[in-house]
């Protein structure tokens, strides 16, 4: 069985999608702390930020008063994280309220001691704090310290525990799988299904049904399903009807031609001796029509079956047996005869007795209408095994004038008649092989005509026989 | 024609008219009285109320089919019944010979065939009147058949055969442990030449089988013999009678 690429690729595309997503959303993230869009705790950009908003709240401060500046403060805090600190030159806090008194005073004190150290930048666990001396417009001179919560970065959460941050992961990329998996399944398996419902159709058995279940989906695979449904409904309908047609067609010749029967009977009665070849000739002639007639329905009824017909183990070797006796007591006639060359014992074979007579009758007396006058027509069974399934072969030869080779394969299509049977008038209806081959089919089997080595048709018929000792 | 002491009487059931008329006119000329009936409803009571010497049946039939009618003859009366069927509807065929018609002909038949059929079964019924094969009750195990009583019963229970399956029976036993080839009893028991590619023996034999059931080890009664025909097989462990 094939692998479902399909399945494959929708899987992997959105994985593949998922994992862009989280590419891109890592990179913007970068970006945009690099623009200062979101400030991480980069000192160039914190050093940025204090600058910016630093000369706005001094200018707030001297003008506006304290209450407004440190409404800006908070304002700023809320939106960019970064929470700004005002104090004199000597580093005492010029906020009242707030956070106690003691911690911004030890606050403004390590700032101007930074500063006297000439550091402005201090990077600790939690918190990045920058520090800068500003002048106002007044001219007076202000400490500013700038502290911004550090988000945890990944490197940093990675070394201090990096369980968390695994299961995390890993319960994250299960959840993408499962989630494709899912939605990959969802879209390729109605598919895969519906083909192998079309496949089971190609293959001649119309009635497969199409899956309930895709067929109530509200999406196009489910309406592709229903019109692969509709589809076969339509060709089981045309095709039941023309065989329907022929079937019945059949049937209504045969009345005429049953009257016709009796008719010429009662003229043969009546008429002088002057007309008897003539009676004789419609006689023969009548006898081919009720041939083909016969023939025809065999077909459809072949057809008609295939698919219902009953398979079951049955005895090949006896059926065949009495075939040639009956083929052969009809060919001594006619000086010919047919011999079955077959090993003693076969066993019980998977076959519809009834379709198989048929056929294996129908080679049979095809061949002995061919093969010369004084010769064999022979019947060989024996186990082979075709494209690795084990069945038995049963190849009847003739030694007649064999088919041209181009013509082959057309031999089991109806009415197809080579120019030598054309021209010979062998008293064939044409469709004596079309019924083995729909008979042959309606096992599984197959058909099979080559020209045998030294002269004359041979024709293989073979029976699928699955759980056989090959060879 | 003149010759026969009293014209045989056929009863044909047939809803094609036409070729209802022209059969009468053929075997009126072949020295048969007929008698035409083209729907089942009525074929019946006239089949049980006259006497016939045969009914020719046509399997299709409008409203009772040729089955059915079969099949109401057959619970009150032991008429040879010949059936006309389609060629190769084998279902229908079978079900008639099982029913017990004894003999099938397909449609569109040769009317000298069927005239040939028409006097083996007449043959077999003539045959049938007792007395001809007197006395010896014939024993294969527990399998007993009384030619003058045409009766058979195994292990004493008597069985209902047809006229063709007591005949097949018989001619069987009468060399048991012997194989028959399938055109000598086409010959023998149908009455006719043996015409290849014809299965109505086989399935008369095959009806037979199921009625007289298997040896008590489950070995079939009659065997098949393959490429030559049947045979009425000793049972498997010597306990003659």
């Amino acid at each position: 069985m094939k692998r479902h690429p399909l399945f494959l690729r929708i899987f992997l595309w959105f994985l593949g999608a998922m994992l862009l997503m989280a590419a891109v959303s890592v990179a913007l993230t970068v970006f945009m702390s690099q623009q200062g869009i979101i400030l991480t705790g980069h000192q160039e950009v914190l050093s940025d930020a204090l600058d910016r908003n630093g000369e706005k709240i001094l200018e707030t401060f001297e003008t506006k008063g304290p209450e407004t500046a440190f409404e800006m403060t908070d304002k700023i805090r809320r939106e960019t994280g970064l929470a700004i600190f005002l104090f004199d030159e000597k580093g005492s806090p010029l906020r009242l309220g707030g956070p106690p008194r003691e911690f911004m005073s030890r606050m403004g004190q390590e700032a101007s001691r930074e500063l006297a150290q000439g550091r402005t930048f201090q990077i600790r666990r939690e918190t990045a704090s920058v520090y800068k001396r500003m002048t106002a417009a007044s001219g007076r001179n202000y400490i500013l310290v700038g502290i911004f919560r550090r988000p945890p970065s990944m490197a940093r959460v990675m070394t201090d525990n990096p369980k968390p941050v695994l299961i995390h992961l890993a319960g994250l990329l299960v959840a993408a799988l499962v989630f494709c998996g899912l939605l990959a399944h969802h879209l390729s398996d109605p598919l895969v299904r519906l083909n192998r419902t079309a496949r089971s159709v190609a293959d001649g058995r119309l009635n497969t049904p199409v899956d309930a279940a895709i067929q109530k989906r509200s999406d196009e695979i489910g309406e592709l399903s229903r019109s692969l449904d509709a589809m076969t409904r339509h060709l089981t309908s045309l095709l039941e009807a023309q065989s329907r047609l022929i079937r019945d067609i059949s049937h209504e010749l045969r009345t005429p031609l049953a009257r016709l029967g009796v008719a010429l009977e009662l003229a043969r009665k009546k008429a002088g001796s002057g007309a008897t070849e003539s009676l004789v000739r419609i006689e023969r002639e009548s006898a081919i029509l009720n041939d083909m007639i016969g023939q025809l329905l065999d077909l459809s009824r072949v057809e008609a079956g295939m698919g219902h017909d009953s398979i079951e183990p049955g005895d090949l070797l006896g059926l065949l047996e009495t075939v040639v006796e009956d083929a052969n007591f009809e060919a001594r006639h006619s000086d010919r005869g047919v011999v079955l060359d077959a090993p003693e014992s076969l066993g019980p074979v998977p076959l519809n007795p009834d379709l198989v007579r048929r056929a294996v009758e129908n080679i049979v007396r095809n061949a002995i209408r061919y093969t010369t006058e004084g010769t064999f027509v022979e019947v060989c069974v024996e186990e082979r095994e075709r494209g690795g399934r084990t069945g038995i072969s049963i190849r009847i030869r003739d030694y007649g004038p064999g088919v041209p080779e181009n013509e082959l394969a057309r031999i089991f299509q109806p009415f197809y008649r080579t120019e030598a049977a054309r021209s010979r008038d062998t008293g064939g209806t044409g469709l004596g092989l079309a019924i083995a081959q729909r008979a042959a089919l309606a096992h599984g089997g197959s058909i099979t005509a080559e020209n045998a080595p030294g002269g004359g048709l041979s024709v293989e018929f073979w029976l699928p026989a699955p759980g056989r000792q090959g060879g | 024609m003149e010759g026969e002491k009293d014209m045989e009487k056929i009863l044909l059931v047939d809803d094609d008219k036409g070729l209802c008329e022209l059969l009468e006119e053929f075997l009126e000329s072949e020295g048969f009285e007929v008698e035409a009936i083209h729907d089942g409803e009525h074929a019946v009571p006239k089949a049980l109320g006259e006497r016939f010497s045969l009914v020719i049946l046509d399997v299709m039939l409008p409203g009772l089919g040729g089955t059915e009618v079969l099949k109401s003859i057959r619970r009150q009366s032991s008429v040879p019944v010949l059936m006309l069927t389609a060629r190769g509807d084998d279902v229908d065929r079978i079900v008639g010979l099982e029913l017990g018609a004894d003999d099938y002909l397909p449609k569109p038949f040769n009317p000298r065939e069927l005239v040939a059929r028409i006097r083996a079964v007449l043959r077999r019924g003539r045959m049938e009147t007792p007395g001809e094969t007197q006395g010896n009750v014939l024993r294969v195990a527990d399998l007993a058949i009384d030619p003058a009583a045409r009766h058979v019963s195994v292990g004493g229970a008597r069985i209902d055969l047809t006229t063709v399956e007591f005949e097949l029976l018989e001619t069987l036993a009468q060399a048991a442990g012997t194989a028959f080839s399938r055109e000598n009893l086409v010959r023998q028991v149908l009455k006719r030449p043996f015409s290849p590619f014809d299965r109505s023996l086989d399935v008369h034999v095959s009806n037979l089988r199921r009625k007289i059931g298997t040896y008590p080890d489950g070995s079939e009664r009659i065997k098949t013999v393959r490429g030559l025909g049947y045979i009425l097989a000793m049972p498997p462990e010597e306990s003659r009678p």
